[in-house]
C-alpha cells in the first residue's frame, strides 16, 4: 500500500470548508435553541375548512403546534350544529404534532351539508411525548 | 517539500465506499418510525450532546482504524468533518426520498430529524471508507494501524456497540421486555452478554481475535471492558431515545441489560470486524 501523505484535493477541501459551516451553524442553531426554550406546553390551533370539492359533510382540519414541546396522541373531538343542537360528533386522532409544524386531517359526518349550520372544536387531548 | 495532491476520482470512490457503509449501517434506523419521532421530540441538548459524541468517535474511529495511515490529528479532523457533512447529505437526501422530511415541515423538525439520522450514517460513512475498500482485502491487511492499546479497545468497542444496539434502542420492545424480565432473566441475559463476547473473542476464531493470547487475566480483561462498553451505549442510546426520563432504577437497569445484549455483541464481534 502507498504510504506517501497526500494534499487533500479541491474536493475535499470544499466538502471540508462546507462542512464546517454546516456544524457551525447546526451548533449555533441548536444552543440558541436550547437557551430561549422555555417549559411552555404544546399549544394547539385547529382550523376547520369546509371541503367544496367533496361530495359529502367533508372538512379539511389544520392542527399547527405554536407552543414550545411537542404534542403526543393528539385526540381532538369536532361538534357539528344545527339551530344551537349537536347533530353529530367525529373525533381525530393524530400521533404527533411537532413544536411549530402543521398536521393537515379531514373529518366526515353523515349529517348532509344543508341539514347543519357550522362545526365547533370540542375537547382537545395530547400526551407530553 | 511539496506533496502530491490525491486524485479526484479517488476522493470519489473513498465518498462512494462510505456512502454505501453509511446505508448499510443505518438503514434499519432511516426505516423506523421511533427515529423519525426522535428528530423532533429529542431537545436541543440532546442534538447538541449526540452531535459532539458522534464526533468523538469518528475522531477516535479515524485516529484508530481509519483510512489514511500515519494521519496526523489535522488529518484525521478534516476527514471527520468530510465524514459528518456527508452523512448529513445523504441522511437528508435518503429522508427525502423516503418522503419523512418536506419543505412543509419546520427547520426544526428537518433539522431534528437528519442529524439523529445522520450521526449513525456518519459512524457508518467511515467504517464503509476503511473497510470496504480493494486496498484492504487485495494486501490482506487487518488492524491496519498500530495498536493503541486500552483507548483504542474502548474506542472500537463503543463504536461497535453503537452501531448493532441503535438499530434496536429507539424501538418499544426493549421496554416491554424489560417490563417483563425477572431479575433471573437479567442475571441470564448478563452471563448470555459476557459469553457471547467470549465466544467471539477467544473461541470462534473470528477475523482478528487472534491477537489476544494473554492467559486468563487478558481474557477478564477484555470480557469486562466490553461488557462495560456495552452497558455504557446501552445507558446512552436509551437516554438519548427518551427510554429512561421518569422510570425509576430498577427498571432503567433492567432496560440497560436489556439492551446491552444486543450492544456486547457489537462491543465483541462489532469491534473485530470493524477494525
Amino acid at each position: 500500500m502507498e504510504n506517501e501523505k497526500k494534499e487533500p484535493n479541491v474536493l475535499e477541501k470544499t466538502i471540508f470548508v462546507v462542512g464546517l459551516l454546516i456544524i457551525v451553524l447546526l451548533l449555533s442553531y441548536l444552543s440558541y435553541d436550547w437557551a430561549t426554550r422555555s417549559d411552555a406546553p404544546p399549544d394547539l390551533k385547529i382550523s376547520t375548512r369546509m371541503e367544496s370539492n367533496s361530495s359529502g359533510n367533508t372538512y379539511k382540519v389544520e392542527t399547527k403546534n405554536v407552543g414550545m414541546e411537542t404534542a403526543k396522541a393528539v385526540h381532538i373531538e369536532f361538534n357539528l350544529y344545527r339551530d344551537g343542537s349537536v347533530k353529530e360528533t367525529a373525533v381525530l386522532d393524530i400521533d404527533y404534532v411537532p413544536v411549530q409544524s402543521k398536521e393537515t386531517g379531514w373529518v366526515s359526518f353523515r349529517q348532509s351539508k344543508t341539514m347543519t349550520d357550522s362545526i365547533v372544536v370540542g375537547s382537545v387531548s395530547y400526551l407530553k411525548p | 517539500m511539496s506533496r502530491k495532491t490525491r486524485k479526484t476520482s479517488e476522493t470519489l470512490k473513498e465518498y462512494g465506499r462510505g456512502t454505501v457503509g453509511g446505508l448499510l449501517f443505518s438503514l434499519p434506523l432511516l426505516y423506523t418510525m421511533e427515529v423519525w419521532w426522535t428528530g423532533f421530540i429529542a431537545s436541543p441538548e440532546k442534538l447538541l450532546a449526540l452531535i459532539v459524541f458522534t464526533f468523538l468517535l469518528l475522531l477516535g474511529y479515524n485516529r484508530h482504524s481509519g483510512m489514511r495511515e500515519d494521519a496526523s490529528l489535522k488529518e484525521v479532523f478534516q476527514e471527520s468533518v468530510e465524514e459528518i457533512t456527508l452523512a448529513f447529505i445523504v441522511a437528508f437526501l435518503f429522508l427525502l426520498l423516503i418522503n419523512k422530511i418536506g419543505f412543509t415541515m419546520s427547520y426544526r423538525e428537518i433539522a431534528g430529524k437528519v442529524i439523529v439520522e445522520s450521526m449513525i450514517v456518519a459512524i457508518g460513512f467511515s467504517i464503509g471508507t476503511a473497510q470496504l475498500g480493494q486496498g484492504k482485502k487485495e494486501t490482506g491487511e487487518e488492524n491496519a494501524k498500530d495498536d493503541g492499546g486500552l483507548v483504542q479497545m474502548i474506542v472500537l468497542c463503543i463504536c461497535g456497540a453503537v452501531l448493532v444496539s441503535s438499530s434496536v434502542a429507539p424501538t418499544e420492545e426493549i421496554l416491554r421486555i424489560a417490563m417483563v424480565s425477572e431479575p433471573s432473566h437479567l442475571l441470564v441475559m448478563v452471563l448470555t452478554s459476557i459469553l457471547i463476547s467470549g465466544i467471539v473473542l477467544f473461541f470462534s476464531d473470528f477475523r482478528g481475535s487472534g491477537k489476544f493470547e494473554g492467559g486468563i487475566k487478558e481474557i477478564i480483561f477484555h470480557l469486562v471492558v466490553s461488557y462495560l462498553c456495552a452497558l455504557l451505549v446501552s445507558a446512552l442510546v436509551l437516554w438519548f431515545f427518551g427510554r429512561i426520563s421518569g422510570y425509576g432504577f430498577s427498571f432503567v437497569l433492567a432496560e440497560v441489560i436489556v439492551l446491552a445484549v444486543p450492544a456486547s455483541l457489537g462491543a465483541s464481534a462489532g469491534r473485530l470486524l470493524i477494525t
